[in-house]
């Protein structure tokens, strides 16, 4: 019987040697790979993700694991078939026009990925109308938007009026977060969720996954 | 207005030996990985000037050369003009402070609560740091929810040149933000030439670590540069995250990035005047939130401010920071450390000095300006210094009073009292009982009743009826545009 439990300990402790060692026995113990992911892999960043909101794990350590994750599942990858990971939602995610700054976007960009979400990062300064023709075209679950400047958080405002004007607002859940955002905020300009760190973003997003 | 402190005998955290590395550190930066400048005739400037531009990539290697020649064309001192003389910020004059820059959220006065901030609260906040000895440059510390996104930098600064007689950091996003910008300034001196003479305001342009220009900004920039406004140029990387978790890593590629700066600014126009302003801090490793308030941010503000007066050029740097959520003791010891060794420092201006926000910076609590304002008082009694001479030793007075005597009734206690001794306007040093019948106010309730003093004297006219009117119309029309 393989202890899934014994990949998100590794991942925890940052054991790059550890994980690939118990993918391979997970393997060789015939375990199907979407399973590894999904239960060992993607429950194990969940885990990484609660440490680090406990204060247990500091950023750095957590974006260790995260790369150890992407390592891992491209091991995985051969194993996949065809279908490749079961998706766990799609999100589309951007920091808003007249912003620049992307450390913390991409921070939540990978958690996300390593949860296994679809993530489509737009990347920085997209103004609102090009959030609206990616949530057109690609019809994610989520639209996460950023912004580090206090200059640029009315911005968010903007975006979040753009989609409701475009008729799509009740297609997609939308989420805020960076520094000088707050929950108050979030709700203030009609959003649906706030996260103030990258772990909450994944566990937030979970949250308000609709159930397919 | 402006204290050398303690006659020039700045703090030095940094050795000799200590700069001459860092600056070796800072030209192999910019020759190596050099800037991103995504602005196709700043790379143009660049490149006739003798950088190696990459257009592809938007990059410029800076060599040694260019940095020195350009260094010796910006001017060692900047002069931005209050619209009264008495209130003109001179750099080479000392140590300077002004308030905060970019609050979203306000305690409320009148109901305590948090709440977005409004247009009307910046107006009083200027109105207030108007009013403060120790507010010397007026910043826009409160950024306004209540106004259209895409013209926000028009509403601030028209209030803020509305509503005070000293000098301003106005705001301009892009190209014709500082347009929009100049011609409010044309509109208050008269005309063009009258402007260049007195500019009533400077304005920033803020870089994103590691080393890049944003393109709208830089249009900003050559705007105000060309037409001869005084130029801000700073840098707030956040050591872990956009720098090295390195002290020194961070202290070099702050002066990189604010050198690179300085070099466009005097290629768009030899002797250009340019301040550099350098606001490094530690990334918190739990949140990767910047921290406004740390030992580190101390030991770089003082580091920065030594390095940016070894270049010799105008300079400032963060003070008074706080991370606390409540005005509370965290904000005391935060703000008092932050300031006294910033002004220690020796730079021209520690901004956020008398800044009434808390939160990182994010939500003003009005009251806490009237409290910076005390800690900066406080702190010039400090750089003031001891003055030594024979007057001051009173070897006379000493042998006079004798032994055993005293030296309360003598007259040079009472020619003296007055200048060697710092009198506290806010702070308590009432004893207990005196302190009981006057109501018991702590510092807090004190300083809401001098911030609702200042709030009920009648504004001062600072603005003729036509020109408010011209200001007006230019906001109209920006708000009028969409985006």
């Amino acid at each position: 019987m393989f202890d899934y439990k014994q990949i998100g300990s590794a991942l925890i402790a940052c054991d790059q040697n550890q994980v690939m060692e118990l993918i391979n026995n997970a393997l060789n113990e015939k375990i199907p790979a979407q399973e590894i992911v999904s239960k060992g892999l993607i429950a194990g960043m969940d885990a990484v993700g609660e440490k680090m909101q406990k204060m247990e794990m500091y950023i750095p350590e957590v974006l260790v694991a995260a790369k150890i994750m992407t390592a891992a599942l491209e091991v995985l990858k051969p194993n996949l078939g065809a279908t490749g990971i079961k998706s766990q939602g799609t999100v589309v995610i951007g920091t808003v026009k007249g912003d620049l700054h992307d450390i913390g976007k991409n921070l939540v960009s990978l958690m996300l990925k390593s949860s296994g979400m679809n993530v489509h990062d737009l990347g920085v300064n997209v103004t609102p109308e090009n959030f609206v023709l990616k949530v057109k075209e690609l019809q994610p679950d989520f639209l996460c938007l950023s912004a580090l400047l206090t200059t640029t958080m009315p911005m968010m405002k903007a975006t979040v009026q753009a989609v409701k004007e475009s008729g799509l607002r009740d297609k997609v859940k939308i989420m805020v977060g960076g520094a000088p955002v707050s929950n108050e905020f979030a709700k203030q300009i009609g959003a649906d969720g706030y996260a103030e760190d990258a772990g909450v973003a994944v566990k937030r997003i979970k949250e308000l996954m609709p159930s397919a | 207005m402006g204290i050398r402190p303690l006659g020039g005998r700045t703090l030095e955290v940094l050795s000799k030996e200590d700069i001459r590395k860092v600056h070796e550190a800072v030209i192999d930066i910019l020759k190596d990985p050099g800037v991103k400048v995504q602005h196709g005739d700043a790379l143009d400037l660049f490149q006739k000037a003798g950088a190696e531009v990459d257009s592809k990539k938007q990059i410029v290697r800076i060599p040694e050369f260019l940095i020195e020649k350009t260094l010796n064309l910006a001017p060692r001192f900047i002069t931005v003009c209050g619209k009264e003389s008495q209130f003109d910020f001179k750099s080479y004059k000392g140590v300077h402070y002004s308030g905060g820059h970019g609050a979203t959220f306000i305690r409320d006065i009148e109901t305590g609560k948090r709440r977005p901030s409004t247009k009307k609260d910046l107006e009083n906040n200027v109105r207030v740091h108007d009013a403060l000895e120790n507010t010397h440059m007026i910043y826009p510390e409160i950024y306004p929810q209540d106004v259209p996104a895409h013209s926000l930098d028009r509403h601030i600064s028209q209030t803020l040149l509305s509503n005070t007689r000293k000098p301003v950091i106005a705001t301009a996003y892009d190209g014709a933000g500082a347009k929009d910008l100049i011609k409010m300034g044309i509109a208050i001196a008269g005309s063009a030439e009258a402007l260049r003479q007195r500019p009533m305001f400077t304005c920033s342009f803020g870089m994103i670590s590691p080393f890049v220009f944003e393109p709208a900004r830089i249009d900003a920039l050559i705007e105000m540069c060309s037409f001869g406004i005084p130029f801000q140029i700073y840098t707030i990387p956040g050591a872990g995250t956009s720098a090295p978790v390195t002290l020194a890593g961070t202290l070099a590629l702050s002066i990189a990035e604010l050198l690179s700066g300085l070099v466009l600014t005097q290629l768009v126009k030899p002797g250009a005047p340019v301040r550099l302003m350098g606001y490094a801090g530690s990334s918190d490793m739990r949140s990767g939130d910047f921290t406004f308030a740390s030992p580190e941010k101390a030991l770089m503000a003082a580091a920065l401010a030594q390095m940016l007066q070894f270049y010799g050029v105008p300079n400032g740097v963060h003070g008074a920071t706080t991370r606390s959520n409540a005005l509370d003791a965290q904000v005391g010891y935060e703000t008092g450390i932050l300031n006294l060794f910033s002004a220690l420092s020796g730079s021209d201006l520690v901004i956020e000095a008398t800044s009434s926000a808390l939160e990182n910076t994010e939500t003003s609590y009005p009251e806490q300006a009237i409290i910076g304002d005390e800690i900066c008082s406080f702190i010039n009694r400090i750089l003031k210094g001891i003055e030594v001479n024979k007057e001051t030793l009173a070897v006379d007075v000493i042998r006079e009073v004798g032994v055993g005597g005293e030296f309360l009734t003598h007259q040079h206690t009472m020619a003296y009292f007055k200048k060697e001794q710092w009198e506290a306007h806010l702070g308590n040093r009432a004893r207990r009982e005196p302190w009981e019948k006057a109501g018991s106010k702590d510092i807090q309730a004190r300083a809401k009743e001098r911030l609702n003093q200042i709030l009920a004297t009648p504004k001062p006219k600072i603005l003729e009826p036509d020109v408010q009117k011209k200001l007006q119309e230019i906001v109209d029309k920006a708000d009028a545009r969409k985006n």
